[in-house]
């Protein structure tokens, strides 16, 4: 294979690989600027930097964890493991090293940082709503955040003792030169915790839909020899060669490779116009930031509150009201709420269970995430025959470009339109928009469920409105050609990328910001259609930030410097 | 039904005769017959590009809004990572506009004694139009020309600037160096529009027989048009896709190029509070409702002087506008299909390279102008 190497010792684990963790903790950190403390926080850097989990490291893990239990059917006991990884503001960049240094990240998105940036987004305006950065709990212009430490592990117990133990860490921050340790060099402003949800929801996310189940496979080598990809490759490459160069290369049905170089510096990067080759040189590799900004990448944090009873009430409601439409008689809130997502419940997509959740497609892993939008669906593709799965027997998907199987807008089509040509000319673009998500839950899940009242009705109004959602994170080399795309280009706006069909009802922001509201269109197999009016964001941004993820070295050679 | 004629751009009221009216349907008619024949050319092939005032648009029919982003993807490819080169180059310089701004939306920056931006336009009408206004009420077109241009400079404006020797000049001063009255870049034109549109209706097959769907392939199997657009390939990928659904299509009227969506989205004022609405759709229509495309033909933005700031203060993240990219950046431009007879089609498939047995007939009214617009060609 002559894919890139990938420098896993220097990337840090939760880019390629992620953290897959049940349990995870997000401290926030304020760094005070003046000398003195600069000087401890560098000293803190270099002490810390070896503690980082590298991208080897929680690979290697990953795939062990991935044999044991496919061998075991079960998760193996016992074998957990706790990982670290660091991340810093543009702010604290400078801080740092300089202005001018950070001025060669071109990325304007991560140099302004998150809440200057939360318009473009449209996070509400109006000062006095939650999701004004001014209200954020982390990451508003008056807390922002200068470093963020992702700590996760398998076990709460060990998660707890790890995170007691960096923060004793942070206050033990010392100057090497004068032995004082300014005490607030380095300050938690914010502590999160986040959760995989209880069953029945593991896997799910607040409002009942399981999550994370479509990422973009990365080409790169994490080892030469013998060679061992960071995506494997699942496709049996003689029964099923892929040998059409206007589509993407799969690593599994339905997980396309993508270039390195659009999650870490230092890479070759996609091609906006090519499935499968790099741009031209000099645009072939990606590095539009320092020398060390190598084998980094950007990380977008988002705090997303999910307001659980007003997704239900809307979905209980819209759907009684549609019943007695045309085309859409027999409209339930679970039906209703799985085409505004583009997937039920369980993860079953639409495209291919069109009229009701299908279990057992949800957990067939090769089909579930094996659809497109546009053109009938190819037949399965062939995969290695030492890959164990069941045979994918489901209906494939078929055309759908008016948006009747799937809405236009529905959430997963509109930030993977897959097999659409989007505004841009092509569906090969897309692939440069993709990110890599690393999310986890927050709060405790909401009494009740999505078709009946019974249940909130006997529930306390604290649980009802008790703070819940999903910390989202993502990696990318461009923030503004990729998550800030995404939501400004695509769930943001009333067409694109499908030339129609409404917001993202899920994501797509700009309930309040200029009195808009936010419009979805579904569509009837009996051609009729229903424009529903969303009123109200059932997801608000409640704090964030961006951020760089920086090579190990960089962070003890560069950031950590000894400075005479 | 049939359509009874083709309109002005977004039923402008510009034309008072009939003897217009007519004239502009025609111009425009002429281009639907050379799409018609072009296709008809072809062996066995009935046209599934149609002519809506000579056929039928039959019942059920939909539109289908086609649209991309106003900034040239040419030139952003050039700079991935840094938006401020394209910004640049797109239209500082010489020639430009004409050289770069070839997604059919071109603009003009007004800038103050600072060198600050105090007013963009923003154009789609077509040469077309304008020249046929000159052909028949040059006082509309001089009048059009001082709404249109830099509003300081606007009681400079005259005939003979416009029409030196009695002909259209459409890269007059005025439309380039003093405001952007309508697309002048060579690709930018009216029967490109309409022939891309009909060519991609053309149904090609690899070798092995199976159809060809990637537009850039299409483009350069004789479509035409310059694949590394945005416009080019989103137009021929969706108009094809419809052919092979063995549709009828044809251009929704009025035919034109349209403004279908801008925003303001993290545009803020100097005190970082969000921007009030500074855009003015100064010709077209707006969209007729919430989730729907506008038919915007001239925008401009400019803020009012009770704001106490220009264009040039207001921020995108920590900068300023400093380029009119900047704000095309947040513009869609497009043009509408319209689809009917699904599946009643069954032309053959042909191969790349193939061309049209017959010639085809040159639009006469257009030859009239003086000169034959070209089609979508690549860019030089």
């Amino acid at each position: 294979m002559d894919e890139e190497l990938l420098n896993a010792d220097e990337i840090q684990g939760n880019i390629l690989a992620g953290f897959n963790k049940d349990h995870q903790v997000f401290l926030f950190l304020r760094m005070q600027r003046d000398p003195a403390s600069i000087t401890a926080i560098r000293a803190w850097l270099r002490a810390i930097s070896p503690q980082i989990s590298s991208l080897s490291e929680v690979h290697r893990f990953n795939e062990l964890f991935r044999e044991m239990r496919a061998r075991l059917a079960h998760d193996p006991m016992g074998f957990a493991a706790t990982w670290l990884n660091i991340a810093f503001s543009a702010s604290a960049l400078e801080a740092l090293t300089s202005a001018g240094e950070v001025a060669q990240f071109s990325d304007s998105f991560f140099r302004d940082g998150l809440a200057t940036r939360a318009g473009d987004l449209r996070d509400p305006a109006d000062p006095t709503h939650e999701g004004h950065p001014n209200n954020w709990v982390v990451g508003g212009p008056k807390n922002e955040a200068d470093i963020l430490l992702i700590v996760a592990s398998d076990r709460p117990n060990a998660l707890a003792e790890r995170v007691t133990q960096l923060k004793a860490m942070l206050s033990q921050t010392v100057d090497p030169v004068t032995g004082v340790a300014p005490g607030n060099a380095l300050t938690v402003i914010w502590e999160q915790a986040g959760e995989t949800l209880p069953q029945p929801l593991t896997g799910h996310e607040h409002f009942g839909f399981k999550d994370g189940i479509s990422q973009p496979g990365v080409r790169g080598l994490v080892r030469r020899e013998p060679p061992e990809p960071v995506t494997k490759r699942l496709i049996d490459p003689e029964k099923f060669p892929q040998t059409d160069p206007l589509l993407p290369e799969f690593a599994q049905p339905g997980q396309p490779l993508v270039w390195p170089g659009q999650f870490v510096f230092g890479y070759k990067r996609q091609n906006r116009n090519d499935a499968r080759n790099p741009p031209a040189a000099p645009n072939d590799i990606m590095m539009s930031c320092p020398e060390w900004g190598r084998n980094g990448s950007y990380l977008v944090l988002r705090r997303l509150r999910q307001d659980v009873p007003a997704f239900r009430t809307f979905m209980r409601a819209e759907a009684e009201r549609l019943r007695s439409k045309p085309g859409f008689s027999g409209m339930t809130a679970e039906r209703l709420a799985s085409l505004l997502t583009g997937r039920w419940p369980s993860g079953a997509p639409l495209m291919r269970a069109a009229t009701q959740d299908d279990p057992k497609l949800a957990r067939n892993r090769f089909a579930n995430n094996f659809f497109q939008y546009v053109e009938n669906s190819p037949g399965p593709f062939a995969l290695k025959p030492d890959v164990a799965h069941d045979a994918d027997d489901f209906a494939l998907s078929r055309r759908d470009k008016k948006g009747v199987t799937c809405p236009l807008a529905a959430h997963v089509r509109k930030v993977n339109p897959r097999d659409t040509v989007t505004e841009q000319g092509r569906s090969q673009d897309t692939l440069t928009r993709m990110i890599l998500r690393r999310g986890i839950p927050f709060g405790p899940t909401c009494p009740g469920e999505l078709e009946t009242t019974a249940l909130e009705m006997s529930s306390s109004e604290t649980e009802l409105k008790a703070q819940r959602g999903l910390i989202f994170l993502c990696y990318q080399t461009s923030i503004e050609n990729q998550f800030a795309f995404l939501q400004r280009n695509w769930a943001n706006h009333e067409s694109n990328p499908s030339s129609g069909g409404g917001e993202d009802p899920l994501i797509g922001a700009g309930a309040e910001a200029n009195g808009r509201h936010r419009f979805v269109e579904i569509r009837s197999v009996e051609n009729t259609a229903e424009t529903l009016n969303l009123p109200a964001d059932w997801v608000v941004a409640t704090g964030g930030g961006f951020f760089f993820s920086p090579s190990i070295s960089a962070i003890h050679d560069v950031l950590g410097r000894t400075v005479s | 039904m049939l359509l009874p004629r083709f309109d002005p751009p977004a039923f402008l009221e510009d034309f008072t005769t009939v003897d217009q009216r007519k004239g502009w349907s025609k111009l425009v008619s002429d281009f639907f017959d050379e799409g018609v024949a072009f296709n008809d050319g072809f062996e066995g092939v009935t046209s599934q590009f149609y002519h809506p005032v000579n056929t039928d648009t039959t019942e059920p029919s939909a539109e289908a809004l086609i649209d991309w982003p106003a900034f040239p993807k040419l030139v952003k490819d050039e700079f991935p990572d840094e938006a401020e080169k394209a910004w640049r180059k797109a239209e500082i310089g010489p020639q430009a506009r004409e050289r770069f701004m070839d997604e059919y939306l071109e603009w003009h920056v007004v800038r103050n004694q600072q060198n600050k931006i105090t007013r963009v336009s923003f154009t789609c009408e077509t040469t077309q139009y304008f020249g046929f206004l000159a052909r028949t009420d040059k006082a509309k077109l001089l009048q059009l020309y001082k709404d249109l241009v830099n509003p300081a400079v606007k009681d400079q404006v005259k005939l003979e600037d416009l029409m030196p020797n009695n002909q259209y000049r459409p890269n007059n001063k005025w439309n380039t160096q003093h405001g952007a009255v309508h697309l002048i870049q060579v690709n930018n034109n009216l029967r490109a529009e309409v022939l891309i549109a009909a060519q991609s209706c053309i149904l090609r097959q690899n070798e092995n027989g199976s159809p060809i769907t990637d537009a850039p392939t299409l483009i350069d199997c004789g479509v035409g048009g310059e694949a590394g657009r945005a416009s080019d390939p989103k137009i021929v990928a969706d108009v094809n896709s419809l052919a092979r659904d063995q549709s009828s299509i044809t251009l929704r009227n009025p035919v034109a190029l349209y403004i279908t969506r801008w925003d303001s989205d993290g545009l803020r004022k100097p005190d970082n509070s969000p921007v009030a609405n500074y855009w003015k759709l100064v010709r077209g229509k707006p969209a007729p409702g919430p989730n729907k495309p506008a038919m915007g033909l001239h925008l401009v933005y400019e803020v009012p002087a009770s704001e106490g700031f220009v264009v040039g203060d207001i921020k995108s993240g920590n900068r300023t506008i400093d380029f009119g990219g900047q704000l095309a950046e947040h513009i869609n431009v497009g043009l509408f299909g319209v689809v009917c007879r699904e599946g009643q089609s069954n032309n053959p498939l042909f191969r790349c390279g193939e061309q049209p047995a017959s010639h085809l007939p040159l639009p006469a009214a257009a030859a009239l102008a003086g000169e034959l617009p070209p089609l979508r060609g690549r860019r030089k």
